[in-house]
């Protein structure tokens, strides 16, 4: 069973400006709307849509990653309830590090497996490996991999102090449309790539720091992206602050 | 897949054969409508494993239950070559979200705040476990509401299957904090007393502290006979409501159709029903139409319309969340170790409109495949079948 990228997308925090003035989007989070911005832009390419056949059917799944998931919105439960002793639910249920992900499966009308996973600046590896899993075994047709993380504007100093190396944390969100080869069939069009594995290893020497510009846990996706929109073919070896490193191989178009 | 150890630490005790005998017994360890582990259980804990006696409590919590499966397992240690599958939904939430109140409020300095924030990612559990198991191999955080350990479980036989890694440790930790029992509170779900699932005077949820851990590995090369075995698994997601199931359990009948099919099972080869069964009274009327259908559909059933015996154990432990379904695993387990069912403890009045088969007391029976089910926030589910060791 072969693993095929058919679209990607990509979003960052001035995307979002269209978006907040939609009533669809009035109890969102920046990180459903920043998720949903990349979804829309990896769909754009087929007309904004999935197919028929996957729209609403039990074929489409998703794979939603975050580090620091809903931080925004807990903070802001959190604040509410210290000051007025008011725990507002809205807050509550948006909070929850699947929050954006049962938005996006509301928006999709997706019924497949729909999963959230959360494993540092592992987090974007997780989510590439699970929906491979997913699509080889069946378990979809099509699925959706989207990594997103947002920052808390009075926390960002904070943030940025906890990772002793020099990596200015930033936002972002990132989607891989993968589907396996009956899917491609029904799509009737050419893959971008076929992934073929994520690996991950330690390293003896002293590790490089991540020099990524704008890095979040869930951005492995994004570099994936990046990186497969320069290159047919070819290796993506992410280099982790705690000495270990990870590594997506894929290979250009069909082959 | 077979399950070659359990190990569960929760309100209903600090191993999985407390929790089996609680529930056996009808002891609740729900108090004033939550399940919080005591400072008395903690206390033997931290005595127990002084490798984390000084971790937060979901770590510590998580070590235990750990090392009960893997020593039941025969696992000297995780291997490289192994993986560890952890399910929480708010991590170690109680070592900041104080601190984070304190430096809004400017009682706290961004040092103390950047030293408590360092457990704000939910992959600082799997961190820190792996460092005190000396573990250095793949690792997963799953966080998809209450359906998370569920869904780890389903995840590591796709691992196993695919041969990715030789044996998997699964399952959840979760304990309490302010922002979820005040988020409960404010979505009027929870219940000051024991909750009494698919009761027609059912009140709500009893949100409580757990942690639970499996062992899972083929049959060939195990050293030690298995438990149970691990046969199907079905993911599904609503896509209907952010904290309401779909009123006729349309998500949850996927994922049991699902589970089914991958266990090459028909619903009448299913002895017992483990539902999840909150006590809220959208979960239970979700879930209870989802079982009725699946087994009136069942065409192939010679029993007519009978349904199977299904229970929720929640009077016993209270609701865990994102560990819950690792939690309910280890009793189904043990369910089908002692070929016995549990009834739903609380449940006087069943509600009409749910039309389940309860079972009256706890009672030996034939128990060959149970059928387990979660839902979780965010509309996602999960359902697995545990299997006798000899299916």
């Amino acid at each position: 069973m072969n693993i095929h990228v058919v679209t990607t997308g990509l979003s960052k925090t001035k995307d979002l400006e269209a978006l907040k003035t939609k009533a669809e989007f009035r109890k969102a989070t920046r990180n459903m709307m920043l998720a949903w911005s990349s979804i829309e832009d990896a769909l754009s390419t087929l007309g904004g849509i999935l197919p028929a056949s996957t729209e609403g059917a039990s074929t489409g799944a998703i794979v939603m990653g975050s580090g620091f998931g809903e931080l925004e919105v807990t903070r802001n439960f959190l604040s509410g309830l210290a000051d007025s002793g008011v725990a507002r639910p809205l807050l509550f249920q948006n909070s929850l590090h699947n929050a954006t992900l049962g938005f996006i499966a509301m928006k999709m009308a997706f019924t497949g497996p729909s999963i959230t996973l959360s494993n540092r600046c592992f987090t974007g590896e997780n989510c590439i490996e699970v929906a491979m899993q997913l699509l080889t075994q069946g378990q979809c047709q099509f699925c959706l991999v989207t990594g997103v993380d947002t920052l808390v504007p009075e926390l960002t100093e904070v943030l940025n102090a906890i990772y002793s190396s020099p990596v200015a944390l930033g936002e972002g969100a990132a989607t891989l449309l993968l589907t396996n080869d009956d899917g491609l069939k029904i799509l009737a069009r050419p893959a971008l790539a076929q992934l073929h594995d994520v690996t991950y290893g330690r390293r003896a020497e002293k590790p490089a720091p991540c020099d990524f510009d704008g890095y979040y846990e869930a951005d492995a996706i994004e570099r994936l992206v990046l990186a497969l929109r320069a290159a047919g073919t070819g290796t993506l070896t992410l280099e982790k602050p705690d000495g270990t490193h990870s590594s997506v191989h894929w290979s250009q178009g069909n082959a | 897949m077979q399950i070659s150890g359990i190990g569960a630490v929760s309100c209903a005790g600090n191993s999985a054969d407390a929790l089996w005998r609680n529930a056996l017994a009808e002891h609740s360890g729900i108090s004033d409508g939550v399940g919080i582990i005591s400072n008395t259980q903690h206390a033997e804990l931290r005595a127990a494993h002084p490798r984390a006696a000084h971790a937060s409590k979901p770590v510590l919590y998580a070590y235990a239950a750990m090392t009960e499966a893997m020593r039941q397992a025969g696992w000297a240690k995780l291997n490289d070559d192994d993986g560890l599958i952890l399910a929480t939904t708010t991590g170690q939430i109680p070592a900041w979200e104080g601190v984070m109140i304190r430096f809004l409020k400017k009682q706290a300095t961004a040092a103390e705040l950047a030293s408590a924030l360092r457990t704000q990612s939910l992959g600082s559990i799997t961190a820190e476990l792996s460092e005190l198991l000396d573990f250095r191999g793949r690792s997963f955080l799953t966080s998809s509401a209450c359906a998370a350990s569920t869904q780890g479980l389903a995840l590591a036989v796709q691992w196993l299957t695919q041969g990715k890694v030789k044996r998997v440790l699964v399952g959840g930790t979760e304990v309490l904090c302010n922002l979820t029992l005040e988020g409960f509170r404010s979505l009027q779900l929870m219940s000051p007393l024991n909750s009494t699932p698919f009761d027609v005077n059912r009140k709500g949820i009893n949100l409580s502290e757990a942690a639970a851990f499996i062992c899972l590995e083929p049959t060939a090369g195990a050293v030690t006979a298995p438990l149970a075995k691990l046969t199907g698994f079905g993911l599904s997601t609503d896509g209907y409501h952010m904290t309401a199931p779909h009123p006729e359990g349309r998500g949850i009948f996927e994922a049991m159709n699902a589970a089914l099919r991958t266990a090459a099972l028909a619903p009448h080869d299913i002895s017992w029903v483990h539902a999840h069964g909150t006590g809220s009274r959208h979960n239970d009327q979700a879930e209870g139409a989802a079982i009725t259908r699946l087994f009136r559909n069942d065409h192939t059933n010679d029993r007519n319309d009978e349904q199977p015996w299904t229970s929720s154990t929640k009077w016993v432990h209270g609701h865990a969340l994102g560990a819950s379904g690792a939690l309910e695993t280890a009793l189904c387990v043990q369910a089908l170790l002692k070929q016995t069912i549990l009834k739903t403890s609380g449940l006087k009045n069943p509600d009409p409109a749910i039309a389940l088969r309860h079972p009256a007391a706890n009672a030996p029976m034939k128990l060959r495949h149970i059928l387990k089910t979660t839902l979780g926030f965010g509309g996602s589910n999960a359902a697995l079948v545990i299997s006798e060791a000899g299916a």
